[in-house]
């Protein structure tokens, strides 16, 4: 039985490799440690909470589906086949709103809660709210790939399965997109 | 290698991807290169700023009860882990009732004589099931003959894990996963589970229904009672040792209900030559582990949970009747079928799309057949194929000719067979129908009596909304009267003040009180009168107000934004200095003028107001969304975090469903975040903005005027911003052997099932500091009363009570559950009307002209002259001062 993880990070050390099979019966250890990432994940995508619940429900039922039908073997990594099925089933439905993917981040929510000095509070409250301004510059898939290695944090590998894209791509993006907010950043600060 | 290839090992050096050869050329090219290392630790602030932005966006952490269920529902047998061995076995059911082509989904007819036949058979086999309780069942024959499983029809797939299922068995018994291994698990399974047998349950009862149809095309069977567990059963709550005293109280009842709780039920495939549902005792199916569904009944103290909660539902007082009464009417079946469809559309539904997905057999369509003759609408002309289309047309739902539609005149029914989506789309508009015929039928007859003797327990949530009340006097003031769907009985009669003292050492005083009703003097009324302690010591607790301000054009109206930028200020002058407030305006965009500041900048605050300019349309949906996430990260544990609402309606201009809304309020509330709708002007979408306050654990007030805002903000400060206990819920049990029936007045919106009461995951209302609560019940007094019988318990306080009231809450200071009991003594029984306490009066005559304004049509409503009889006697008396009640007096007058 595999151990629970925590630290989605801690799946980049079988980065590649085949997990370790999961038990049938951990159902509800996938769910207890996946539902909350992929909630943010589709919440993102999609920004409608309650959507982005159905989605995440749908994913869970296709897992059992497919790890039932075909055996868990199919699937080599499953939380990148997790968010795969996510983001495919939120491009569905954003197709069918008709709203092209955009993964917004809305520039105003930046707040620090209390308990630093003030000063630093207020000059990390601004960094952030650039940082997001910043972010919602980069083109939707460089931000996308982003928020799945920096928020996320899948691996290349990962992210190359959940987004369609090669292992050398998603580097060669995350290197250029987090560069630009390097750069932005100071720009804005100068 | 020179600077730049350098660069992107460094992103790879962050990414954490990147291999220990480059891992070592980077190190020791960083230590000897400054400007890298300069650049390598700023791509490192930009790496963390972004993660902790990222990071802070609030999003929904877990899935709601209801989905994890739709997963375990997914998940065949094999696979399913075992709770314990303790616990009640799986119950689950095959989705491939899909293994035929064509499902189709029948309401049949629920037929009373077969009903009763049922009953009768279960309760022979009732006895022998209680010793296989904790068996696995399955299958068999009709009603009548009772079949081994093998003469059980069993689906190809299901014959190749019939092998399995008993290795399966072994495994799974085997593995003894500990309970606290698989908390969660468990968890969500036993909710999966009990909705899932409660589904069943249902369809057990319903079986019957469905042998009366001669063609019954295939598969699926349906309700009787217990319709309310089917619908709210993924909160269904796990039975607990404090529900077995009432469980006690009710032992007489039990046998009316057993029938149902006894029944193994099966499904199989529609091709199925056997019949395809069908019900008998477990011992039928001892030899063999199960193949089909199959669930059986953990214990006797389960059903009677079940059974309870199911028959003690208020809201749709009609589906006990059905389980108890063979004097139900045709419209109270029909009732439940409409709902009982609706779930069982969906598991068709699934069904079908993991056939479709799995099989790639074609789905031509699923059928649903409706009863018709249970609905009074006019509309329900239908004659024949063609009429039903066009009906069907009109109303929105236009299929396509391969749809096909048929009435059956000898059953009323009508089958609609045609593609998933257009089912649904028919789906809503025959469950808008029923919902509009049965607000008409309130409306005509007003709330039905409910027999004690079966339905002893009333429970719902505490309500202490004004608004209905403030808007009505509004219009009536105009000479207009207010529509019949926003009187709300028990926010008129929580408008005014009883008197009620306020309790010194508990948090709530109970003053429970009857006599005769001042109008209809053959019943008595009953008021349960509740009050929360004034604020106590928990009075330093810092407050944390979120306000957002509706700056839609239509605020510039008079007594709208001048009357929020005059009297707010009065809410500031209530708060303590360091209390913060965060104010939202909302246009077409959302502008946070005031980021928490401390009460004690007040003039700056008041300044940012004043400068608001109504104008435009308002997204006050995602005003509603950005102060509820910003009030989230802002929550100060142990203050009163409370989000502020001052809007004269909302326009919905789509940036937010109402339901994405509501579950932000909703999860706001579970963490401790209450709210206050204040509704200006007075022309608001005053069921949202209910809803709203509803789900919010907070508080609906209209304000009409300075004096109104006054009122609120610095009288009923305390009430209406410092909550003194949240899910206040109130549990009223009547005694059967004095009380033959009753009603309640109003609290319609509120009303919770027994088991709800005693389960703390279920949301009810707030009470503020000093507030107080009134409801009012009518009864119907048995005509003789029986003296004490010999085998009643006496240390059962139901015995020489006339009611008990519970009273269940959550403080708001230590967050603790209490439970209170407050009964109410034969002796204490006023047989005089005018022996009642002014109060008592009061609160009837409100009450009564609450309801003669709702339902303008109900016969044996008081009219004006009485109720205004009533009223000049109680200002004759202890109301001689209270404007309140004078001006009620005239507003009774006006409508007369």
């Amino acid at each position: 039985m595999m151990e629970t993880k925590i630290d989605n990070r801690n799946d980049n050390a079988v980065n590649g490799a085949v997990l370790e099979q999961v038990p049938m019966t951990d159902i509800t250890e996938i769910i207890k440690e996946r539902e909350a990432p992929l909630l943010r994940y589709a919440g993102r995508l999609i920004r409608d909470s309650e959507t982005a619940r159905d989605v995440v429900q749908e994913v869970f039922i296709k897992y059992v589906r497919i790890s039932q039908d075909q055996g868990r073997a199919k699937i080599d990594n499953i939380p990148a086949w997790l968010y795969r099925v996510t983001r495919n089933l939120c491009l569905d439905h954003l197709k069918s709103k008709r709203i092209q993917l955009e993964i917004p981040i809305d520039e105003n929510i930046a707040n620090v809660a209390g308990g630093e000095s003030p000063d630093s509070t207020l000059e990390k409250k601004d960094a952030m709210t650039l940082v997001r301004k910043k972010l919602m510059e980069l083109e939707p898939r460089d931000r996308e790939v982003v928020i799945l290695k920096v928020e996320h944090g899948r691996s290349y590998k990962e992210i190359s399965e959940i987004m369609g894209i090669s292992v050398t791509n998603v580097g060669f993006i995350l290197h250029t997109a987090i560069k630009k907010l390097a750069k932005d950043l100071k720009a804005a600060v100068n | 290698m020179n600077c730049n290839d350098y660069s992107k090992l460094m992103t790879d050096l962050l990414a954490g991807e990147i291999s220990g050869k480059d891992k070592a050329v980077i190190d020791s090219h960083l230590a000897s290169c400054e400007s890298c290392r300069k650049e390598f630790e700023e791509l490192k602030t930009v790496w963390t700023l972004t993660e902790s932005a990222l990071k802070e966006d609030f999003f929904d952490d877990s899935l709601k009860p209801d989905q994890y269920q739709k997963i375990f529902n997914s998940v065949k047998p094999e696979i399913l882990p075992v709770p314990s061995k303790k616990s009640t076995p799986i119950k689950f059911m095959w989705l491939e009732i899909a293994a035929s082509i064509t499902v189709c989904v029948i309401l049949a007819a629920l037929l009373l004589p077969s009903l009763s036949l049922s009953r009768v058979n279960a309760r022979q086999f009732s006895k022998s099931n209680q010793m296989h309780q904790e068996k696995l069942g399955t299958v068999t024959g009709n009603w009548h003959p009772i079949v081994t499983p093998k003469d059980v029809f069993i689906p190809q797939e299901d014959k190749l894990a019939e092998d399995k299922s008993e290795v399966n068995k072994n495994r799974m018994s085997a593995k003894e996963i500990s309970e606290g291994e698989i908390a969660r698990g468990g968890e969500l399974l036993q909710k999966g589970q009990s909705q899932k047998s409660d589904r069943l349950e249902e369809r057990a009862a319903g079986k019957d229904a469905k042998d009366s149809e001669t063609n019954a095309p295939s598969v699926v069977m349906f309700p009787t009672y217990g319709l309310e567990s089917g619908m709210a059963g993924a909160i269904a709550p796990v039975s607990t040792a404090t529900e077995e005293k009432q469980e006690a109280a009710d032992k007489s009842l039990e046998a009316d209900y057993r029938y149902s709780d006894n029944l193994m039920v099966a499904v199989a495939p529609a091709a199925s030559p056997a019949p395809a549902i069908t019900a008998a005792p477990a011992e039928a199916a001892k030899p063999e582990p199960p193949l089909t569904p199959i669930f059986a009944r953990k214990s006797l103290k389960d059903e009677d949970l079940k059974r309870d909660e199911t028959s003690d539902d208020y809201k749709k007082p009609a589906e006990s009747k059905v389980a108890v009464s063979t004097a139900a009417t045709p419209r109270d079946s029909g009732k439940q079928l409409a709902y009982d469809r609706v779930d069982s559309l969906k598991e068709s539904n699934e069904g079908l799309k993991s056939k479709a997905v799995i099989g790639k057999e074609e789905v031509r369509g699923i059928s649903l057949t409706y009863k018709i003759y249970s609905l009074n609408l006019k509309l329900w002309d239908l004659t024949d194929e063609k009429t039903a289309r066009e009906f069907l047309k009109r109303k929105g739902a236009n299929f396509a000719d391969s749809a096909e539609i048929s009435i059956n005149r000898d059953s009323n029914t009508i089958t609609i067979t045609t593609t998933k989506e257009n089912l649904e789309k028919a789906d809503e508009l025959f469950s808008e129908l029923r919902r509009s015929e049965d607000s008409l039928k309130e409306m005509k007859d007003g709330i039905p009596f409910l027999p004690t003797k079966q339905k002893p327990f009333s429970t719902f949530s505490i309500d202490v909304d004004t608004a209905s009340y403030t808007m009505a006097r509004k219009l009536l003031r105009n000479g207009q009267k207010p529509d019949s769907f926003s009187v709300r009985p028990e926010e008129f009669i929580n408008y005014f003040d009883y008197h009620y003292r306020s309790p010194s050492n508990s948090t709530f005083a109970v003053y429970l009180e009857s006599a005769p009703s001042a109008f209809r003097p053959e019943n008595y009324t009953l008021r349960v009168g509740v009050k929360a302690r004034e604020l106590g010591p928990d009075g330093s607790r810092p407050s944390v107000f979120t306000i957002v301000i509706d700056a839609s054009g239509s605020m510039a109206r008079e007594n709208r934004m001048d009357l929020v930028k005059k009297t707010l200020p009065l809410l500031f002058d209530q708060m303590k200095p360091d209390d913060k407030v965060a104010v939202f305006v909302c246009t077409h965009r959302v502008v946070n003028i005031v980021d928490y500041l401390p009460v004690k900048e007040k003039k700056t605050i008041i300044k940012l107001v004043e400068g608001i300019m109504p104008a435009g349309v308002a997204d006050i949906e995602n005003g509603l969304v950005t102060a509820y996430d910003s009030a989230s990260r802002h929550y100060v544990s142990g203050a009163y975090n409370r989000v502020i609402l001052l809007t004269d309606g909302i326009s919905n201009i789509g940036t937010h469903s109402a339901e994405a809304i509501l579950a932000k309020v909703s999860f706001a509330r579970n963490m401790g975040i209450t709210n206050t709708v204040i509704a200006l002007g007075g022309d608001g979408d005053d069921k949202f903005l209910e809803t709203v306050a509803n789900k919010g654990d907070g508080n609906y007030v209209y304000i009409e005027n300075e004096e109104g805002a006054r009122e609120l903000f610095v009288n009923e400060f305390a009430g209406r911003f410092r909550e003194i206990a949240r899910d206040v819920k109130i549990q009223v049990e009547f005694n059967p052997m004095i009380v033959s029936q009753y009603r309640q007045v109003g609290y319609q919106n509120r009303q919770l099932s027994k088991a709800d009461f005693r389960n703390d995951k279920v949301d009810a209302g707030e009470v503020g500091a000093g507030q107080s609560v009134t409801a009012l019940y009518e009864m119907k007094l048995n005509k003789a009363f029986p003296s004490k019988s010999s085998d009643t318990a006496i240390d059962n306080p139901i015995n020489y009570s006339i009611c008990i009231v519970r009273l269940r809450y959550r403080r708001a200071d230590n967050m603790d559950m209490e439970e209170k009991e407050f009964p109410l003594a034969f002796h204490e029984l006023k047989f005089n009307s005018d022996k009642a306490s002014c109060g008592f009066r009061l609160a009837a005559a409100v009450a009564e002209f609450a309801e003669f304004l709702r339902y303008p049509d109900v016969p044996g409503i008081a009219n004006p002259e009485n109720i205004m009889k009533q009223i000049q006697g109680v200002i004759g008396e202890d109301y001689r001062n209270d404007g309140k009640v004078s001006e009620l007096y005239s507003l009774v007058k006006n409508v007369k």
